[in-house]
């Protein structure tokens, strides 16, 4: 993987500051481009209320503004440390999954009463496949490229609220970065892009766009570090790999693609963890995998040796298609809580159901 | 009188030389090598994609795989040659007749599929060409694993969809590939070609 900033049609998207990484292939990065040139910038939500009193004022960061690159802006702050962080992965099914309920059943983090900093915050970092936004400033799609078809546009949710109106609702951290447009322009309706998204009651700075190996369709993986009051950061990671490539693909290299996919990515974190460092990374995602015993599990599983075992258990239909990955570091104060790794019961208007772990933080 | 449309060399031999047993050729063993090897390398990667996807090797698995399949039935279609040039003949034009079946099926079912390319349409003729090619073993190992897939899904609660099409895919190719092998092995004992009175096509008049 080649990290360096982006180039092509992806250059427009460098609003943010956003490090970005990407296949070394230059076909495949102008293919990427393609995709790219038909989707809007990425985005990066940093409310006050993400903020444990007193950082603020330090960091002068603005509220919803952009946030830089900085390795460990957050910890040590004199504040009382937490002891557990929630991290749960879920696919909305743009838009059709109810975040809402979600994060209020499941996380026990009501948005109604978020907007009180001073409320006692649950921490935790929800990663988001399938999120979407709404924004005319989207561009509009440039001639010859292809376009996925819309998802959830036909949602039986009446109010489908993007993931940048969701943020600002419940006081959330954001990183957002499309990975593809949501469909053709209809007339009428505001342009929708697509892709992955972390949402986070605690600040995220170092924010990575990793835009893994092309197979059918472009995937941006989005990672950034999330820093729990008086921790170390840990870095989060939210990823969709391809459900398939073409017939003639699968043939050819033996079905690859999503080992393919999830190997770049592994390899995109190394890059990024040379560059900074070393913390312990959490990573949730949509494998559209069949089975937990996949190739493209177990080699992840490997590279994240102190990951949940993955489960059989369905969250997608039957099929265990959602899974996460833990990966901690020498002298790492974060481990595993046993028992907490669980899939949960609902769809909440999703396709999917999500996926729960508790990390717990080790000392003081 | 008799006219067989697809395979005159055979309609002949039978006109006019019913009891002649039939020969080899060095063109055939060639021929019936490379057809078996095409056939059994593209069955024996249809058939080990799913098991192999679940093993830590993943797409490193379907090679040998591939490998194997593709000598197997190369090995058998040589020897199939050297024994019997018609029955190479035979295979050849299924092979052929499956591949535009392959690829005709590829462009009906482009209006349901998100992505289609012309890459599609020449993977399902690879693929109806390799099936076709292998005859009636393909499909009895079809037919074999489709009702052992839909009976263990069925009777096993871990089993999913998946596994069914996986066991199917399997058999698929075991059948395609041990065909190719019974097939040499029947030509050398001279045993008739019982898989002609399936590809033959014949129109009888008066």
């Amino acid at each position: 993987m080649d990290v360096r900033a982006p180039v092509g049609a992806c250059a427009s998207a460098a609003n943010v500051d956003v490090a970005w990484a990407r296949p070394d292939s230059e076909g495949e990065q102008s293919r990427l481009d393609d995709w790219c040139s038909a989707t809007g910038k990425p985005v990066v939500r940093q409310p006050a209320s993400a903020y444990p009193a007193g950082v603020l004022d330090r960091e002068a960061t603005p509220a919803g503004g952009p946030v830089p690159d900085r390795s460990d802006p957050f910890s040590n702050t004199g504040i009382d440390p937490v002891e557990t962080l929630i991290v749960a992965t879920w696919n909305i099914e743009v838009g059709s999954g109810d975040l809402y309920a979600f994060l209020e059943e499941q996380i026990g983090y009501s948005c109604e009463s978020a907007r009180n900093v001073n409320e006692s915050r649950v921490p935790f970092v929800l990663l988001v496949q399938e999120a979407h936004r709404a924004s005319n400033e989207i561009p509009a799609i440039p001639e010859g490229v292809s376009l996925p078809s819309a998802i959830g546009r036909s949602s039986a949710r009446a109010s489908r609220s993007d993931i940048v109106e969701i943020a600002d609702r419940c006081g959330l951290s954001l990183f957002y970065a499309p990975s593809m447009r949501n469909g053709a322009e209809v007339e009428g309706e505001i342009p929708e892009d697509r892709g992955n998204a972390i949402l986070a009651s605690i600040p995220l700075s170092g924010h990575s766009a990793i835009e893994l190996p092309l197979e059918t369709q472009r995937r941006v993986a989005v990672a950034a570090l999330a820093h729990p009051p008086g921790r170390e950061p840990i870095r989060v990671v939210s990823f969709h790999l391809d459900v398939a490539a073409n017939m003639l693909r699968v043939i050819t290299t033996g079905n690859s693609t999503r080992l393919r996919q999830g190997l770049g990515l592994a390899s995109a974190l190394e890059e990024l963890d040379r560059g900074h460092r070393q913390v312990a990374t959490i990573m949730g995602g949509d494998v559209n995998s069949w089975s937990e015993k996949e190739s493209v599990i177990r080699h992840l599983t490997e590279r994240f040796p102190e990951s949940p075992k993955a489960t059989a258990e369905g969250t997608r239909g039957s099929y265990p298609t959602d899974h996460m990955f833990l990966r901690t570091v020498e002298g790492s104060k974060v481990s595993l809580d046993e028992g907490s790794y669980r899939v949960v019961p609902d769809e909440y208007g999703s396709d999917h159901r999500g996926r729960v772990l508790t990390v717990s933080f080790v000392g003081s | 009188m008799i006219a067989t449309l697809f395979f005159p060399s055979r309609a002949a031999a039978q006109q006019n030389v019913s009891s002649e047993s039939t020969e080899g050729s060095t063109g055939a063993v060639v021929g019936g090598a490379a057809l078996g090897m095409y056939s059994g390398t593209v069955l024996a990667t249809v058939g080990s994609l799913i098991p192999c996807t679940r093993t830590y090797e993943g797409p490193a698995c379907v090679r040998p795989a591939a490998i194997a399949g593709g000598l197997i039935a190369g090995i058998s279609g040589a020897s199939l040659g050297a024994a019997d040039a018609e029955r190479v003949e035979d295979y050849f034009v299924a092979g052929v007749i499956g591949a535009g079946v392959g690829g005709a099926a590829l462009l009906a079912v482009q209006p349901f599929l998100e992505r289609w390319s012309w890459a599609d349409v020449g993977a399902g003729a690879l693929v109806g060409g390799a099936i076709a090619a292998s005859g009636t073993g393909a499909a009895i190992g079809f037919g074999a694993g489709a009702i052992a897939g839909l009976a263990t899904w069925q009777l096993i609660p871990a089993m999913k969809l998946p596994d069914a099409a996986a066991v199917t895919l399997f058999g698929l190719a075991a059948g395609g590939i041990g065909g190719w092998v019974f097939r040499a092995i029947d030509a050398h004992d001279g045993a008739e070609d019982a898989e002609s009175a399936l590809l033959s096509f014949t129109i009888r008049t008066n």
